[in-house]
């Protein structure tokens, strides 16, 4: 029997894109805003899923990538007057280095301590973030520049869309790879790991790749992020950021690609339903307290559904 | 068969010499030294605790051994990684299988087939896998087209057809050991290191392996078999070599060691103990 890989990850993603390219022009534009948040966010958890659900790894510092991809294009729209598109290959490029770099420290490490070596990134790269004047420092970066399209300044609906192609193009991407011989030696290897290497399977330079392409779609994401909201600071890169997308990871299900997409939009779609309902129930509570009803809500789907919303992971156990 | 081929299949290729392996206070091996050739069936025998399974991680790169050196017709293989020495051409299959779960049989030969495909090692730069999977390259989709091809060839040949569409978590203990030693024969290893491939399957499936044992050993493999059902053992290999609490203490023909007082004693002193 002869098997030629199908991806329809990207025609479906298509048929979202149209869906989102049309509404945008009849939401109200708070609904716009989210949708273009979740794009974002769906983006660099599409990357995530590569290296935590089918390569079976652990990042607690994706935020950071995503910082990188923001400044970077920022500086490079503010000091040198570079177009956010170039910006943002700029962003990627930076992102992907780091974790390159990185991932020589990192993947050497087993699941817990890559845990907390990337949580250290996270951490480390904030205080970059927070302490170098150059780009701005804990008061962040102003009046960053839009992404153009000729005469054309992007508005509002416009990032939505630019958001969803560039989740299109992502998930696209990312099925094509999943499907491959690459994608299945990712599995092979957060299957067992020992097994793949006997065949001959370089797993950390897998994983190192694997990382970097994750950085990548991470590092896109920031700079859209950044553009869009022409404003950026440290905290918006924070240590919550980076659990809050392996949350959407696993909420969707690890080892599916539109399971990232539908963990992003859930947890914005709590994040904002917690905002609204939090201060009437309890006066009292600040800012935090929404951030810890975010985690107990989604604590509790975990335990309901640990294999996530979308988990595709094989139902079937061992004889 | 030419004189040449003749002495192609009974060079020497996995050198193993005063290799020592040390656990704290265990030895677990002392001082080993042996050759296997290509095309022949080396049994590997001794009682619980022998040493076996740390002698093939030792060859294979699982552990460093702390004295001595394994080399592949005569390059070093001590101190590389499990994927180097991979590469290189040795491979093994494990005391419990290791199965690829989340990946179907077919799936499993294709991750074996793709590290081939680029020389014995996987990945290769970006340029060459990552980006044409990602951007579904024709020549990728072809390329993976054929491996799967391959795949069901070679599940084919190993008797395993019905199997391809199997998920792995769905496979009984047996097949398990079957698709590993598949997998491992996909490679088409040098040297192929085998630990306990029969323990665990029925009579069939025994039969099943030595058939696959005999034509890797027929195509030039040298067969590392590490076996506790020494009746098949003996009637498989070539040579043999005993191990007992980590020394060499026999090696020779089947019928040599199967007649040797000394092994009688280690496995007789094993069962008193
Ligand atoms: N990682 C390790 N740490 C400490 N001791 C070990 C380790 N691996 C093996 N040993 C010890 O080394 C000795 C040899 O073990 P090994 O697993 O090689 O034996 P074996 O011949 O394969 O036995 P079996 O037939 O039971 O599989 C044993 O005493 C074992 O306890
Ligand atoms: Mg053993």
């Amino acid at each position: 029997m002869s098997f030629a890989p199908q991806n329809a990850y990207g025609r479906v993603a298509l048929i979202v894109l149209a869906v989102v390219a049309a509404a945008v022009w009849f939401l109200p534009a708070y609904y716009t805003g989210l949708l273009t948040l979740i794009g974002i966010y769906s983006l660099v958890t599409i990357g995530l899923n590569l290296f935590m659900g089918y390569a079976g790894q652990v990042s607690l510092g994706q935020a950071a990538f995503v910082g990188i991809g923001a400044y970077t294009s920022a500086v490079l729209a503010v000091y040198l007057h570079v177009t956010p598109w170039l910006g943002a290959a700029g962003g990627a490029a930076v992102a992907a280095l780091v974790a390159y770099v990185l991932s020589f420290v990192a993947l050497r490490l087993r699941e817990n301590l890559l845990a907390l070596a990337t949580l250290a990134l996270g951490i480390v790269i904030n205080v970059v973030f927070n302490e170098w004047e150059f780009i701005g420092g804990s008061s962040g970066f102003k009046d960053i520049p839009g992404f153009k399209l000729g005469a054309f300044t992007f508005d509002p609906r416009a990032y939505a869309i630019l958001s969803w192609a560039l989740v299109a193009v992502g998930i696209w991407f990312a099925g094509n790879l999943v499907r491959s011989s690459f994608g299945r030696t990712l599995i092979a290897i957060s299957a067992g790991e020992l097994g793949a290497q006997a065949l001959g399977v370089d797993a950390e330079k897998l994983k190192r790749q694997t990382f970097v392409l994750s950085a990548v779609y991470a590092g896109i994401a920031g700079a859209v992020y950044a553009s869009y909201q022409s404003y950026i600071d440290p905290s918006s890169f924070g240590f919550l950021l980076s659990v809050n997308f392996v949350l959407m990871s696993v909420i969707g299900g690890l080892r599916s690609l539109w399971g990232a997409v539908i963990g992003a939009a859930i947890v914005v779609a709590l994040g904002q339903i917690l905002q609204a309902v939090v201060p009437v129930v309890l006066p009292s509570a600040r800012g935090d307290f929404q951030q810890f009803f975010l985690g107990a809500v989604l604590i509790a789907i975990l335990i309901l559904l640990p294999r996530g919303l979308a988990g595709r992971v094989s139902e079937g156990g061992r004889a | 068969m030419t004189a040449a081929t003749t002495a192609a299949l009974t060079a020497t290729t996995l050198d193993v010499r005063g290799v020592s392996m040390r656990f704290g206070g265990v030895l677990a091996l002392d001082d080993v030294t042996f050759t296997a050739r290509t095309g022949e069936v080396l049994g590997v025998m001794g009682p619980n605790g022998a040493g076996k399974t740390t002698l093939f991680n030792v060859i294979s790169g699982v552990q460093r051994p702390t004295a001595g050196t394994v080399s592949l017709g005569g390059v070093p293989l001590t101190g590389c990684p499990v994927d180097r020495v991979a590469s290189l051409g040795v491979t093994r299959t494990f005391q419990t299988p290791v199965m690829f779960w989340g990946l179907t049989v077919r799936e499993s030969i294709a991750v074996a087939l793709a590290a081939r495909e680029f020389g014995g090692s996987y990945p290769p730069p970006p340029l060459r896998a990552l980006l044409p999977a990602g951007f579904g390259t024709p020549g990728r989709r072809r390329a993976d087209a054929v491996l799967n091809d391959r795949a069901d060839a070679l599940l084919a040949s190993a008797g395993l057809a019905h199997m391809g569409d199997r998920a792995t978590e769905s496979l009984a203990f047996g097949e398990e050991r079957l698709l590993e030693l598949a997998r491992a024969l996909a490679v088409e290893p040098v040297v192929l290191l085998l630990d306990e491939p029969l323990s665990g399957l029925n009579p069939d499936e025994v039969a099943d392996v030595l058939t696959l044992v005999r034509a890797a050993r027929t195509a030039g493999v040298a067969v590392l078999l590490v076996e506790h059902a020494v009746g098949e053992l003996l009637s498989v290999a070539d040579r043999v070599v005993v191990l007992d609490h980590g020394r060499k203490i026999a090696e020779g023909t089947p019928s040599d060691v199967a007649a040797d007082p000394i092994v009688i004693d280690a496995y007789i002193g094993d069962e008193l103990e």
